[in-house]
């Protein structure tokens, strides 16, 4: 959790945030840009992109904030802001995107619920059994969700077809998915 | 979820559907049964996304405040930016003939670099006894001493060379390291030795040739050694392809990794000679043999599993496997279950046989079935060794195996039998 105010607590950082406390707001990035960013990747597969989306969502959410109703929690309106900034951002790809993509991506937006799609143990659990892969996995992988480099050039360079390096990324991920599930309750880092 | 399905989630978040995908996937999105997997995979590719990126949370905190500002500021930055280009229109004429210059100064400059020193090549320290071959004249290796294509850094005592972007390679003593005449970027041949590289992050993959392999860096640190004709590699960030003699395509090396070529490895033998299990332990289940293949049966609640009695070593092995019962899948296991591979059933095969290949060597394993390759699974959490070879399959399943055949590399100890 966020590092820059210790002993600060979620209704503090909210409060001090809605009278303009920029601190306080930096807390409340620090505490849900994990969650954020994971829901954004649910829509937008561009590493850069995903960030540039997370930072439109915090000032989206600092220019409501005065708005915002303490009385609430916090991380569902912040997730709800996001998912609108998601869909500008996909309202913005349209006339570059293919209709039955943008299609998809609508009726995947409306699929998606407003829980939080990340809690700490899941991430914390995550990074633990990436840490367990194989030097040259964690590289595939890295390679192709941290660097998007494609498909195509991660063949040519692994001498593989890339029909062979899309399975391998595939059961790649439902490894991790089922490492994620086998870890103990409570692993946080 | 079916995997036709995963297939395509993760064809669309690659951004890599075509209408009749598209057609499918939104067929699937309809279905409650499909529905719930398809989420699945998305909520599980923003974790992803999550986990992956080390970012620091204070970053982008202070990357928030900083488009704030921004944000707040932008009037002031916009007029200053319009005050700063006013004076520059005044006098085009003088300021063209300026960038001319400037342009056929930076080109003469670059030329220079290009056809004197080979991106920037320099000896960065030398030993008293170490020397560069050029046009067959043995000169002393000095430092700063640029060292162009065609030369032969001959390290009798250890030399440093320098390239202008920082990459470094390390020669010790006893190494020869030849630079690649009329060859495009950089290409170098170590012709003996070791070298330790610290290579910064590359356009155009830098080539460090040996006798029988070529690795490729685009940005890394490693260390190589070329004794006896063999050639080894360590790596330590970063990863490298490698490519052995006769080869096309390589293989990548990633930060941990190391690699030999030119072992010899034993002739194949049967892993299981004459149909006989000596040398194996039979831990769980019914262990058989009939015509050739090993059968194990697990019982109603208790696993079966067959283990050899030796440590194997580096090993690769070949075989059938077919897997019959309540679970879909059996496992090979290494390292006596320090880590293992999940052989999945649906095989091609008519019969259900799936055609498995496994290589391990030192901390590196490989396994495909029906040529598609498996992840690799730690099972106690430290880091994987060589050890017993296993077969595994849970409560309620049979495994048949056949046409088993193992040979070890160098190191390994000979496979269990006579």
């Amino acid at each position: 959790m966020a590092r820059i105010l210790p002993g600060m607590d979620e209704p503090q950082a909210v409060q001090l945030a809605k009278a303009g406390d920029r601190q306080a707001f930096a807390w409340l990035v620090c505490a849900y840009q994990d969650q954020l960013r994971a829901l954004v990747a649910m829509a937008v597969s561009n590493h850069d992109d995903i960030l540039d989306v997370v930072q439109e969502s915090f000032i989206d959410a600092w220019r409501g904030l005065p708005g915002f109703d303490a009385n609430r929690e916090f991380g569902p309106w912040l997730r709800t802001v996001c998912r609108n900034r998601i869909r500008q951002f996909l309202r913005q790809r349209i006339p570059r995107r293919r209709r039955e993509l943008a299609v998809i991506d609508a009726a995947l937006l409306v699929a998606s619920s407003t829980e939080d799609p990340a809690p700490d143990e899941r991430i914390a659990a995550l990074r633990a059994c990436i840490s367990a892969l194989e030097p040259s996995q964690r590289v595939l992988i890295e390679r192709r969700y941290i660097e998007d480099v494609p498909v195509q050039r991660l063949a040519a360079d692994l001498g593989k077809s890339p029909n062979a390096v899309s399975m391998v990324l595939l059961r790649l991920k439902e490894a991790l998915m089922r490492c994620m599930d086998r870890q103990p309750p409570g692993v946080v880092s | 979820m079916n995997e036709a399905t995963a297939q395509l989630v993760e064809a669309y978040l690659a951004g890599d559907l075509d209408a009749a995908q598209s057609e499918r996937l939104l067929a699937a999105i309809d279905d409650p049964t499909e529905a719930v997997g398809v989420r699945r995979r998305l909520v599980f590719a923003g974790q992803l996304a999550a986990a992956l990126d080390r970012t620091p949370a204070e970053a982008v905190a202070r990357a928030v405040l900083a488009r704030l500002d921004a944000g707040a500021d932008r009037g002031v930055v916009v007029a200053g930016v319009e005050r700063a280009l006013r004076p520059r229109i005044r006098r085009p004429a003088l300021l063209l003939l300026a960038a001319a210059c400037l342009l056929a100064a930076l080109a003469a400059g670059l030329w220079w670099i290009r056809h004197e020193t080979p991106a920037g090549c320099r000896i960065a320290t030398a030993g008293a006894s170490a020397g560069v071959l050029r046009e067959m004249i043995r000169l002393p290796a000095t430092a700063g001493m640029v060292i162009r294509p065609g030369d032969a850094v001959i390290a009798d005592t250890p030399v440093g060379i320098a390239f202008a972007d920082g990459s470094r390679l390390d020669l010790a003593a006893g190494s020869r390291l030849h630079l690649q005449p009329d060859a495009p970027g950089r290409r170098v041949r170590l012709e003996a030795g070791s070298l330790h590289a610290d290579i910064a992050a590359q356009e155009a993959p830098m080539h460090i040739a040996t006798a029988d392999a070529r690795v490729e860096v685009v940005g890394t640190r490693f260390w190589l050694d070329v004794r006896d004709g063999r050639t080894s590699l360590e790596m330590y960030a970063g990863s490298v392809r490698v490519v052995r003699a006769g080869e096309t395509g390589g293989r990548l090396v990633g930060a941990g990794e190391s690699l030999r070529s030119g072992l010899s490895p034993s002739a194949w033998r049967e892993l299981f000679p004459g149909g006989s299990l000596d040398g194996w332990q039979r831990q769980l289940g019914t262990w058989t043999t009939e015509g050739g293949v090993v059968r194990g049966q697990a019982s109603a609640d208790a696993a079966a599993r067959l283990q050899s009695i030796d440590n194997l070593g580096d090993l690769e092995l070949r075989c059938r496997l077919r897997v019959s019962g309540l679970a879909h899948l059996c496992e090979i296991q290494l390292g006596g279950y320090n880590w293992f591979f999940t052989i999945p059933v649906g095989s091609r095969d008519p019969d259900g046989w799936v055609g498995v290949e496994l290589a391990q060597h030192g901390d590196v394993a490989t396994c495909t079935a029906d040529g598609v390759a498996l992840v690799r699974e730690i099972a106690d959490g430290v880091a994987p060794r060589s050890g017993p070879l296993g077969f595994y399959v849970p409560i309620g399943t049979a495994i048949e195996i056949a046409e088993a055949r193992i040979r070890t590399v160098a190191g390994g100890s000979r496979p269990p039998g006579p």
